[in-house]
């Protein structure tokens, strides 16, 4: 080595020591690292520090060296280096100056690989010598129980080698340490010690340094930023307490104490902590202690503190007796606790009505859980004593009880081989000598009332264990259930448990719902609509049942073939009705379940509902049955693969446009084309059928007509100029939405060409009638929805000239409401339909026009153009991202407020709703609300009189805003607006409508709660 | 169903006033509501016209809070029926030692309005109606 070199290093580590700049640690390091100095060298260079009678110095000479060790790669630290840098540190652990620094640079060598088992022990050693825990701070401590940790992790055969002096060693070091980040480590450094090193000559110091902590109190200081939460201390610590079996007859007697004497949350805890240590203290302790513990526990179950301790003492219970009977001979006789407790319980449920019946019931429910043997026995007592109660003539009227206590015992059997686990019911059979009885006592309560409710839930459980009952026991239930079918007084709680049942039976094997129960349902759907109030009554609940029934696939074919009779001969409109939505709600089941037989329907229900709506039959003069109708067919349409939907189009193409009625199959002679001149108003309904299967196709199915935009235009016309009414107008226009939508790219010349002159013609025309500009305004906005949705360049092109109308007087507020339907709800532009739909399209569409709406809203030059922007905006705000329009709310909220003066009523509900939002989410600004909080309150007070000409709608949620308010605004800026608030609400109290009445009550109720 | 109002069809009935009533909680057991309790119940309300007489429970014979839970209902009911109706509040016959002068305090407009001035009385009943 040089003189230069020397004094080099000199130099950098005196400077490193004066001012602790990185640099001249840096440079240290790179010359170790490079070869040209070595780590001794330094070592040296520090001497005079080192050995300096300044305290100070002599602790910046040694972190200086832990900081250089703490950058050395591990491959520099070879076995001679790391050898002489732990002997330097571990002596500096004997001056109280340097102990910080040392322990820092010892607990980065004991990661090292040239760290060797003998400096573990050396290290251990010194450690429990030298260093005094008590006397340092948590973050000193912190390093002590991190070097531990890192050897135990490293190291921990050496360490068990050590024996005693290891053991007792830790213990002296861990006694007394408070601070939960320190504990964190040290339970997990006792856990190891109790599991695996020998502790016989020091459990009673281990389990003083443990119990001690118990139970944990711990509440995490708020943003604490070691983010230790009290479960993670506490499961370290019952980690620990579970550690050994040699704790046991220690911590047993205490745990008892704390149980009868501590907290709620004391109690929860001892609970949940015998439950772990029960498996690990073994058998025999469980033996000894039994009986007491189980006193203990019988008290939180029978009068529990809250449902969780009872809950925690019951799986307590469960690992105590599972404990206890873990080792015996599965079919020796079951002795001991377990049948006492069992005897005890029953003894309580000779009385099943009392109050203790529901714990007892618990009870035995929760060691039917714990070891098949105890289950077995368990169960068959209990099963006998409840059988042989229920079938002793004075316990009539204790029935009801008796068979909840069973039915509870069932569900716990059920849930036994609910999980896929090793065991199964085929294995064990546990209720094969009961299952007749069961099946025999809940059969026979079903139709008592009082009992109704635990038969049903006994039986769903029986049906539903795998393997417990035959198809024949199955074929008893569903006959059983099919006279309760006939009971008129149910209430829909024990209705729904009822059809549960079924819907159980069907999933096992819908053979017995099928061939008993639907033939009685179908009885009370006569041919025709069924004429007296009781038949509609019976009729309408036999759809109802029907339809949460027929979801699986072999009933669902039997329901479309029995209820298309029906539809074919009803007359009666509500009957018809009822029969499509049954249809369309089964199907919409059908279709979420993922059931795949959904579009062989396209060939079979399909065909038929076309042929029911042509005229003359009664549904085609009838909108809502054509809707339900059409609903359905979507839904169908919808299931099927490109190719089915093409030959569905063309024949519905062939039958609708060109008149080929043979290609659905419709009756000869029937009229069904919609479009043509002189088409009845029947037959123009059939639009809506037509609409039906286009409107879901996907992209890759084309219309099957050589110019596309040509047959669009068309279509639009008739919607303008020709005949259709306002329901076929609306059907086409989504039929144009829907297909212009997918297909917008090869209908350029629709969309260039020609819709510039429609809106010459039709709509910028002061000549055209006002029907004739109102309705092609209608159609724009549809053909602009569908562009929007997709990001069409063309898109915003037509909304500029929706804009430009807002200057004329006569059709500015259509076109301002025009445009809430380009922006407004989806309609018919969803996935389910296969749309098109762009990511992010909204935010485009309303960053667009929002800005524009509010500065029109506010300087337009004439009132009632200013008044067509105050529409749009509320047209829209509806379906707006609140992202787009939550930064503009100052501007927006009094535009809002005028708008509550338009007379339109969905516009104002659409306002009150959007605030409503608001106040929920709570993104309204406080100043901004507090300054127009008083306008509020006016606007909404002027809607809720009762003598107005105000809908329900918005008066309810007017009422729901003022309701609202008290909860948003400080009471200063309302105070002196609360006693009129008061006075009208107390005008809505006598409101004819009850609904009124409820939100005027709790809205007043708020108001006179609301104070400073 | 927007429009075509019921008139009298909904008129306020003892349902009504027993959803009124049954969220109210016991000013012992402020977890627990009166119907939880049993302290209303809706056979005990009788609406006869616009007199309406509701009787109560108190949870125990010789309750001490029967005054206060009497007056957070008469409170609620002020608040939410109509000043048409007549409103008696009354102890369930037979169910507390002191049922006449429980009866006549809550019956007793002055006394009514005198107990509603102390603001701890106040303070009480507002806990109990906050549902």
């Amino acid at each position: 080595m040089s003189e230069t070199t020397k004094s080099e290093i000199e130099l950098r580590a005196q400077a490193y020591i004066a001012a602790r700049n990185d640099g001249d640690l840096d440079a240290l390091v790179e010359g170790i690292m490079s070869g040209s100095t070595t780590l001794l060298d330094v070592v040296k260079a520090l001497k005079d520090f080192i050995t300096s009678e300044d305290d100070s110095l002599r602790e910046k000479g040694v972190s200086l060296l832990t900081a250089i060790v703490s950058r050395m790669p591990p491959a520099i630290m070879n076995r001679h280096a790391t050898r002489t840098m732990l002997e330097f540190f571990l002596k500096k652990l004997e001056d109280t100056a340097t102990v910080i620094p040392a322990l820092n640079g010892i607990l980065k060598l004991t990661v090292l690989p040239a760290f060797l088992a003998s400096d573990a022990e050396a290290t251990s050693k010194a450690l429990f010598e030298h260093v005094k825990m008590k006397a340092h701070v948590q973050s000193t401590r912190f390093v002590v129980f991190a070097i531990i940790d890192s050897l135990m992790a490293k190291h921990r055969e050496t360490l068990k080698e050590m024996g005693d002096v290891f053991v007792a060693g830790y213990i002296a070091l861990a006694d007394g340490e408070k601070d939960p980040r320190n504990l964190i480590l040290s339970f997990a450094i006792v856990r190891v010690i109790l599991v695996e090193f020998t502790i016989d000559r020091h459990v009673d110091n281990l389990f003083d340094i443990t119990f001690c902590y118990f139970p944990i109190t711990f509440t995490p200081p708020p943003d604490d930023p070691y983010r230790i939460s009290a479960e993670d201390l506490k499961s370290s610590l019952r980690s620990c307490l579970a550690g050994t079996p040699r704790f046991g007859p220690l911590a047993i007697p205490l745990f008892l104490e704390k149980l009868s004497a501590g907290s709620p949350a004391t109690k929860r805890e001892t609970m949940n902590t015998m439950s772990l240590c029960f498996p690990v203290y073994g058998a025999r302790l469980a033996q000894e202690i039994g009986k007491q513990v189980w006193d203990s526990y019988k008290i939180e179950i029978q009068q529990p503190i809250d449902n969780e301790t009872q809950s925690l003492a019951l799986k307590a219970t469960q690992a105590l007796v599972t404990t206890l009977y873990s080792n015996d001979d599965p079919k020796a006789p079951v002795t001991g606790l377990a049948p006492s407790i069992t005897d005890e319980c029953l003894k309580t449920l000779r009385e099943p009505e009392t109050s203790q019946a529901k714990p007892a019931t618990l009870i035995l429910s929760a060691l039917i859980d714990t070891t098949p043997a105890v289950g077995r026995a368990v169960l068959s007592a209990s099963i006998t004593h409840l059988m042989t109660s229920f079938f002793s003539s004075d316990q009539a009227t204790a029935r009801p009880a008796i068979l909840t206590a069973l039915a509870s015992l069932c569900t716990t059997v059920q849930k036994l081989y609910e999980q896929p686990s090793s065991r199964t019911y085929s294995s064990e059979m546990l209720l094969e000598a009961y299952k007749d009885q069961l099946l025999g006592a809940f059969t026979i309560e079903l139709k008592n009332p009082p009992s109704t409710g635990a038969a049903l839930s006994g039986l769903h459980q029986l049906v539903t264990i795998d393997g417990l009952f035959s198809d024949e026991e199955v074929g008893f239930v569903v006959h059983n259930l099919n006279d309760l079918l006939q009971f008129e007084e149910m209430d829909s709680e024990t209705r729904t448990a009822m059809l549960n049942l079924f819907l159980a039976t069907t999933k096992i094997s819908p053979k017995h719902v099928e061939e008993t129960t639907l033939p009685l349902l179908f009885a009370l759907l006569p041919d025709r609509a069924p004429q007296d109030q009781g038949a509609q009554i019976k009729a309408a609940r036999a759809l109802s049942t029907l339809r949460t029934l027929c979801v699986a696939p072999v009933l669902f074919e039997t329901l479309v073939i029995r209820l298309l009779t029906r539809l074919d001969l009803s007359e009666d409109r509500l009957y018809s009705l009822a029969i499509l939505t049954t249809l369309e709600s089964v199907l919409e089941a059908k279709i979420d379940a993922g059931h795949v037989d959904v579009p062989k329907y396209a060939e079979s229900l399909v065909p038929k509902l076309y042929s029911l709506a042509c005229p003359p039959r009664q549904v085609a003069a009838d909108v809502q049955l054509l809707e339900s109708a059409a609903a359905i067919i979507t839904l169908v349409t919808r299931t099927l693969s490109a190719d089915r939907q093409t030959a569905l189009l063309t024949a519905v193409w062939n039958t609708f446009v060109h008149g080929t009625s043979s290609a659905l199959g419709l009756p000869s002679g029937v009229g069904a084309r919609p479009f043509e001149n002189g088409a009845s108003s029947e037959e123009r309904n059939l639009v809506i059928m037509f609409a039906a299967a286009v409107i879901p196709l996907r992209p890759e199915v084309a219309l099957p007509v050589e110019q596309p935009a040509a047959f669009l235009e068309r279509l639009l016309a008739w919607c303008i100029v020709g005949s259709a009414d306002e329901h076929q107008r609306l059907a086409t226009l989504r039929l144009i939405c829907s297909v212009l939508n997918k297909h917008a790219d090869g209908l350029s010349v629709l969309l260039l060409d020609r819709l510039p002159i429609c809106w010459t013609q039709y709509i910028d025309n002061a000549d055209a009638t006002l029907d004739v500009r109102r309705r092609a305004i209608s159609g724009w906005a549809w053909i602009t929805k569908a562009l929007i949705f997709r990001n069409h360049e063309q898109g915003m092109v037509n909304v500029e000239r929706l804009f430009s109308l807002f200057t004329d007087i006569e059709i500015g507020w259509e076109a301002a409401k025009a445009l809430g339907t380009v922006g407004g709800a989806p309609d018919v532009l969803v996935k389910k339909n296969n749309a098109v739909i762009r990511i992010l399209y909204a935010q485009r569409f309303f960053n667009a026009v929002l800005p524009r709406i509010v500065t029109g809203a506010k300087s337009a030059s004439e009132a009632f153009q200013r008044t067509a922007y105050l529409v749009a905006l509320t047209s829209l705000i509806k379906t707006m991202p609140q992202v787009v329009y939550k930064s503009e709310m100052p501007k927006l909220m009094p535009l809002l407020i005028r708008a509550l003066d338009l007379p339109d009523m969905g516009l104002k509900l659409n306002v009150i709703e959007t605030l409503l939002a608001a106040a929920k989410d709570g993104s309204t600004e406080s100043g901004l609300l507090s300054e127009r909080a008083t306008a509020l309150v006016d606007a909404m007070l002027k809607l809720i009189p009762t003598s107005s000409s105000i809908d329900t709608s918005v008066r309810l949620a007017s009422l729901r805003y003022l309701g609202v308010l008290p909860a948003i605004v400080r009471y200063e800026v309302l105070h002196p607006q609360k006693a009129l608030v008061v006075r009208e609400l107390g005008k809505c109290l006598d409101d004819p409508r009850r609904v009124i009445r409820k939100e005027a009550v709790d809205a007043r109720e708020k108001w006179y709660l609301y104070t400073g | 169903e927007d429009d075509d109002a019921p008139g009298d069809g909904e008129p306020i009935d003892e349902h009504e006033i027993f959803d009124l009533v049954r969220s109210i909680s016991d000013p012992e057991h402020t977890s627990l509501t009166l119907e939880q309790l049993h302290v209303v119940n809706a056979e005990d309300i009788l609406l006869d016209g616009n007199n309406l007489l509701l009787e109560f429970t108190p949870t125990v014979p010789h309750c001490g809070m029967s005054t206060l839970i009497g007056l957070s209902i008469r409170v609620r009911l002020l608040r939410s029926l109509p000043q048409r109706f007549k409103v008696d509040i009354k102890v369930k016959p037979g169910t507390h030692s002191s049922e006449l002068s429980v009866n006549r305090q809550l019956n007793d407009k002055e006394r009514v309005a005198a107990a509603l001035e102390n603001e701890a009385i106040v303070d009480v009943v507002e806990r109990c109606l906050v549902t």
